[in-house]
């Protein structure tokens, strides 16, 4: 059985990696710009003359066409010329040439401009000592790390559940408190949900500002629309995360059993209880008997359901912002128990619906481990 | 020349005993041999198998002796597996569970091989046939 088991190193690896390369990423993308920028604080405004511009192109690593603006000004201390190319304290160059060429039209060959510099060191000089628009870029990465938080939380809060061919009778996705009662836990977690969608509204968002104020500054209708394309896909995230934290944080539902796992014939007592800020509409539960099968497809893994048992436990119209209530959970005889192979799985769930005013419903499965017949119960 | 033979059927109840004889002729004395019980899923997706039961044939008595003897060219074992108390044997829309009992030979690698079923009602069970 224990090849069976399916281990949480690999989970807890591939989040430490994707939270890794997330940070890792975020720190090469701004870390040499944020060092600079923490410098530039004892740097002191002064005139600097523009003497010549030009729009550097070279290949990126993918071989694209890339450009780049270049400005080159002169700055005088005490009748010493100090040379400088840098605009801000990071470089980015973009495929979209007329960003550069936009960047470009602020400084103007043999105009003054103002520009900083060390006073300690008057050659380290830079034009915009701002936060650059680029540093939102560092968001994208940042969206691994969350997501490879979100992973690990997650295998960790699975960590409990038994897998093998048969139930364990230890706790099925649920943690026994402190007075005995058994209080099952959803199969996915909305905390974990949350942290997925969010990290992913941030990047997408962040980069979309971010791109926003490039385009802003170039005006070029090709950043704007780039700008414009991070920033929709930015605010459907955003919406969905919004959507999701407001389902984590709204009515509180608490199922309970009376024991961990259930043979095949038997019963079991569920206790539900529902509590919402808002009027609860209705509460319904049923019990839900189901294969599924995982496999690949090309790079895509893919799990397939299929019901083979549906029970009504309970349909209750809404009574106020506390409902609760019992229900008995009754298993047939000649069916399939609980079966967790590492691609295929007979599950047993308790789903829950709650229509709730003024908030966002809740569809939730909590799993229950459903063991062989026993033979005794054959008497 | 390998076979495997069931005193009772090939369907099982858990707990049940799965007695047998295992029979080979071979131009020489095989160096051992086994009897594996295991359990294999097939339909949609990525298979699953898990050995449940292995039994070493030099283990095993012949049939009607009580004494443990060498493996010999031509030779029979007896045997006797309780039926595990799951996985049962299903076939859904999906997924169906198969049981085994494979006999091998080494170092030929002969291979003789039975389906069985394990179930409660001693049947392979239908899902989806009494869904609610």
């Amino acid at each position: 059985m224990a090849s069976q088991r399916a281990g949480i190193v690999g989970p807890l690896l591939f989040g430490l990696i994707f939270m890794l390369v997330g940070v890792l990423g975020a720190y090469a993308t701004i870390g040499d710009t944020l060092t600079r920028r923490a410098e530039a604080r004892r740097y002191v405004a002064g005139e600097c003359t523009v003497t010549g511009t030009e729009i550097e192109r070279y290949q990126d690593s993918e071989g694209d066409t890339m450009y780049r603006p270049r400005v080159r000004y002169v700055h005088v201390v005490d009748g010493q010329e100090f040379h400088g190319d840098r605009i801000g304290f990071s470089s980015f160059g973009t495929s979209i040439r007329s960003y550069s060429e936009g960047v470009l039209l602020h400084y103007p060959v043999g105009a003054r401009v103002t520009c900083f510099f060390d006073p300690a060191a008057p050659e380290q000089l830079v034009l915009d000592k701002s936060m650059s628009w680029s540093i939102l870029f560092a968001l994208i990465p940042l969206a691994f790390a969350s997501v490879g938080l979100g992973i690990i939380i997650q295998t960790l809060k699975a960590r409990g559940t038994p897998k093998g061919a048969l139930p364990s009778r230890k706790a099925w996705r649920a943690r026994l408190e402190q007075d005995g009662e058994l209080v099952l836990e959803p199969r996915e977690s909305a905390s974990f949900m949350a942290l997925f969608i969010g990290g992913f509204a941030l990047a997408f968002g962040g980069a979309g500002v971010g791109i926003a104020q490039a385009a802003w500054v170039s005006r070029s209708v090709g950043v704007w629309l780039m700008a414009l394309v991070f920033l929709g896909v930015g605010f459907v995230m955003s919406w969905w995360f919004l959507w999701s934290l407001l389902q984590w944080m709204g009515p509180r539902v608490k199922l309970t059993l009376d024991r961990p796992t259930v043979p095949l014939g038997e019963s079991v007592s569920l206790r539900w209880r529902v509590q919402s800020w808002t009027p609860l509409n209705s509460v319904q539960l049923e019990l839900v008997g189901q294969e599924e099968s995982t496999y690949t497809r090309g790079t895509d893994t893919i799990t397939d359901a299929e019901v083979f048992h549906r029970a009504e436990l309970a349909a209750v119209p809404g009574d106020g912002r506390v409902m609760e209530g019992r229900a008995r959970v009754e298993l047939p005889r000649d069916t399939m128990h609980s079966f967790h192979g590492a691609h295929n799985r007979v599950v047993w769930l308790i789903k829950l619906e709650v229509d709730v005013d003024w908030w966002p419903d809740i569809e939730q499965e909590y799993e229950i481990g459903v063991e062989p017949w026993r033979r005794k119960a054959r008497r | 020349m390998l076979m495997l033979d069931l005193v009772d059927g090939s369907c099982f109840r858990p707990g049940d005993a799965i007695e047998g004889v295992v029979t080979w002729v071979c131009r020489g004395a095989p160096v051992g041999g086994a009897i594996k019980l295991r359990w294999t899923t097939r339909g949609k997706g990525s298979d699953d198998h898990e050995l449940v039961v292995n039994l070493e044939l030099a283990s095993l008595r012949r049939p009607g002796e009580s004494s443990l003897d060498a493996l010999a060219a031509e030779d029979a074992r007896e045997f006797s597996i309780t039926a595990p108390e799951g996985p049962y044997s299903f076939s859904g829309a999906l997924i169906s569970l198969t049981w085994t009992l494979r006999a091998t030979l080494r170092p030929d690698d002969e291979e003789a091989e039975l389906e069985l079923t394990i179930s409660p009602t001693g049947k392979e069970l239908r899902l989806g046939a009494a869904a609610g």
